[in-house]
């Protein structure tokens, strides 16, 4: 029998408000939806939830992509293996868990560590997560690698130490060496000229000469290792095989220089980097080892090669990786011009640092 | 017989009043310049028996100078008075042609046997200069 009453065939307010609420579930879902892709998917970010054991939650690609697990490898293990090893001793990573959990977010700028062991600089906040009543049940971390922004500030800051020491080297090179040395050209001249019966003035006049030369000397060598004029008037090969000639008088040791194939027009950070990573190596010879060595730079289709190696005896580089500044620092310049580093050695053999700078452009 | 007749390129003022001093007994000097592009116009218009070079000029430096004066004038003298007593500028200034190299500080000593040198086609190195 057919139902006749009006509306008969329209839905019922209930069936309404069910529709409604479905539509609106879906759009929830949706949304709920996207912002779980969002979260999956963005990669800037790492967005690393643990549980109040510091196990690790979730992962997502940006964790995956800055600090290098898959998911599947890294959840349920604890948080610390994220952190270096020295901010767990001194207590920062539970410093940072700490401060989350009393006042709700900790931000932070630290080391953290990559599943191969390297470390990058990253800039995050840890964040405390409640459930309805107000119980801690987590927290959520979300970090950015800054290794790229912190590379280009410091090579900025390398860049704006090198003008300013040129600068200033220039400065006592074109002036205060100059007035030095008229200062003491005008006192040899005095006692050049100096009568007979004068000549007991003669002895203090060449005391004063000499004193003025030794000044002149230490302002030179100042200017020198603020920036050496060589590398800017003279290139590169010229620079080089004046510190070497240096370090041969100084150590009274054999030593080779090579300088082949370097273009005259290589960028000033380029040569800067080199002179400064040899000047370094040669210091560090000059220190620790003994008995012959080479240096060589030479063009390697488009890369620029610095070798410079000694006799020995070499050392744990590993060790010295971890405990000196020199070797870091080389390392650094280098990859501060896209370059590669290594060092190689021995205990009781050799050691070769070996440098290659990419040259770019019309070089 | 007649004075050398002398070009002074040198940017630092009381170093070129200091080589006027030296020079006026002996030698004519023609042009007192401060930078390596007038040093270049001053050995094209004056033709002088010997230009004195500094190496760290404004514009041009002294080896730039060398080089394209000795390109243009062989028989030019050339003699670098300077403050680099490093082994690589010297050897720098004799690729690009010098006669004589002098360090600043030894000029008392060394300038008159470094010109007597280049006027007589010899080359004077200066024992001031690390070897």
């Amino acid at each position: 029998m057919e139902d006749h009453r009006e509306g008969a065939d329209k839905p019922s307010r209930l069936q309404k408000r069910m529709i409604e609420l479905e539509a609106h579930l879906g759009q929830l879902q949706d949304s709920d939806r996207q912002f779980r892709v969002l979260i999956d998917t963005v990669r800037d970010y790492a967005l690393i939830p643990f549980d109040t054991n510091n196990c690790i939650t979730g992962w997502n690609a940006g964790a995956e992509r800055i600090l290098s697990y898959q998911r599947d490898e890294i959840l349920g293990k604890p948080a610390s293996v994220l952190f270096t090893p020295e901010d767990i001793a001194n207590g920062n990573m539970q410093l940072e868990l700490d401060t989350a959990r009393r006042t709700g977010r900790a931000e932070d700028e630290r080391w953290h560590v990559r599943k191969d062991g390297s470390r990058f600089w990253s800039k995050g906040v840890l964040t405390r997560i409640d459930d309805e009543s107000g119980n801690v049940v987590g927290y959520g971390k979300v970090l950015r690698d800054l290794t790229e922004r912190n590379a280009h500030t410091r090579s900025s800051l390398l860049t704006l130490h090198e003008n300013e020491g040129r600068r200033i080297a220039r400065e006592l090179h074109d002036d205060l060496v100059q007035r030095l040395a008229v200062l003491q050209i005008n006192l040899a001249r005095i006692g050049r000229d100096l009568p007979p019966a004068a000549a007991h003035v003669g002895s203090e006049l060449l005391r004063l000469e000499k004193q003025t030369g030794m000044l002149s000397n230490d302002v030179r060598r100042l200017s020198h290792q603020l920036h050496p004029s060589v590398l800017d008037d003279l290139g590169l090969c010229a620079a080089l095989e004046t510190a070497v000639e240096e370090f041969r008088c100084e150590q009274n040791q054999e030593f080779i220089f090579l300088c082949e194939g370097v273009p005259e027009n290589i960028p000033p950070n380029i040569a800067t980097t080199i002179y400064r990573i040899a000047e370094e190596a040669l210091r560090n010879i000059a220190k620790h080892a003994s008995g012959p060595g080479s240096l060589s730079v030479i063009r390697d289709g488009r890369a620029l090669r610095l070798t410079i190696s000694d006799a020995g005896p070499g050392f744990d580089v590993p060790a010295v990786f971890k405990s000196g500044l020199g070797i870091p620092s080389m390392k650094e310049r280098a990859q501060l011009v896209d370059g590669l580093f290594s060092v190689t050695s021995s205990a009781g053999g050799s050691t070769t640092v070996d440098v290659r700078i990419p040259l770019r452009g019309d070089c | 017989m007649s004075r050398p007749r002398v070009v002074i390129a040198e940017d630092h003022p009381s170093t070129q009043e200091v080589l006027r001093q030296m020079l006026t007994p002996g030698y004519d000097i023609v042009a007192v310049v401060g930078d390596g592009e007038s040093a270049v116009q001053a050995a094209e218009s004056q033709h002088p028996d010997i230009l004195l070079l500094d190496i760290s000029l404004p514009f041009l430096s002294g080896i730039a100078v060398a080089r394209k004066v000795k390109k243009d004038f062989p028989a030019m003298r050339i003699v670098f008075v300077t403050a680099h007593a490093e082994r690589a500028y010297q050897r720098e200034a004799f690729r690009a042609g010098a006669n004589g190299y002098v360090v600043k500080r030894a000029l008392v000593a060394e300038l008159a046997p470094s010109l007597e040198a280049a006027l007589n086609g010899q080359t004077y190195r200066s024992p001031s200069v690390a070897n």
